[in-house]
């Protein structure tokens, strides 16, 4: 015998009609949200030399920031990640996924890293000071998101 | 005494397994579809879908290519782009590329707000 739960949409018979038909059952898994809330990253400026082209360095102006969303679930979950981006000028929201430009001139990266205790939001964006005239900061150095962490595990 | 409804995943005791074994538990809250949309979204033309739900919401967003297949935003190639932001008034659309003024298919799951 078989056991589960359906649910079916308004005038569907539950015990004949498609999945597509049905608002929950049993036989399919949902997202469960362990954990959700805000974000917040404000980015710092510094300066570095990098040695790889010229050994006396090539000064860079850099702006980055990161922060660690702790869940402890003691497993790889999975998540989804909105937030602002740095050099947008609207304020909206856009979803946030892992991105790395590394070309010499002027790296970028937009990264996302989960493991099993935590989750690290991170960015960096840096221009070199020969090649470019460095006048921009991003139009915003206070970068704001939201998170959503499920018990569901990634493997 | 606790209440509540688990529902274990196929061949999982509901009453001993770990949480993650389960389909669903009053334990931990679901996403649920607050609004879902179909719109016609010219390529070249930013188009604005006003949810007005008063908080920002996660968006399910994807479009069908010129090929037919369906993609998720933050779709970006060489020959076009398709890519969402949201606030909590609307949904800014934007798809961009060589084929400026045809009509894609747009698809939108709004999730409802979770406290």
């Amino acid at each position: 015998m078989n056991y589960g739960i359906k649910v079916s949409k308004k005038d569907y018979d539950v015990k004949t009609t498609a999945l597509a038909n049905l608002v929950f059952t049993s036989e399919k898994n949902l997202f469960k949200i362990a954990q959700k809330g805000t974000w917040q990253i404000a980015l710092s400026y510094s300066t570095y030399y990098d040695y790889y082209l010229d050994p006396e360095g090539t000064l860079f102006h850099k702006w980055s920031g990161e922060t660690t969303i702790i869940h402890n679930l003691g497993y790889v979950p999975s998540f989804e990640i909105w937030g602002q981006e740095p050099r947008e000028i609207s304020d909206n929201y856009f979803k946030w996924t892992y991105e790395m430009y590394t070309w010499w001139g002027a790296p970028m990266a937009k990264y996302i890293i989960a493991d099993s205790i935590k989750l690290i939001i991170g960015y960096f964006e840096a221009t070199r000071d020969d090649l470019y005239e460095y006048t921009d900061s991003p139009n915003r150095t206070t970068i704001n998101g939201i998170y959503s962490i499920y018990k569901d595990p990634m493997l | 005494m606790a209440y509540g409804i688990k529902v274990s995943q196929t061949g999982h005791d509901v009453k001993t397994c770990d949480d993650k074994d389960l389909v669903f538990s009053s334990d931990w809250n679901t996403y649920k579809i607050k609004q879902e949309v179909l719109l016609n979204v010219v390529v070249g033309t930013p188009y604005t879908y006003n949810h007005n739900l008063g908080y920002i919401p996660f968006v399910w967003a994807f479009y069908r290519t010129e090929s037919g297949e369906w993609a998720p935003d933050g779709f970006n190639t060489d020959f076009e782009s398709f890519n969402i932001s949201v606030n909590s008034t609307s949904i800014l659309i934007n798809i961009d590329g060589d084929d400026t003024g045809e009509k894609r298919s747009v698809k939108l799951f709004l999730m409802e707000k979770i406290i």
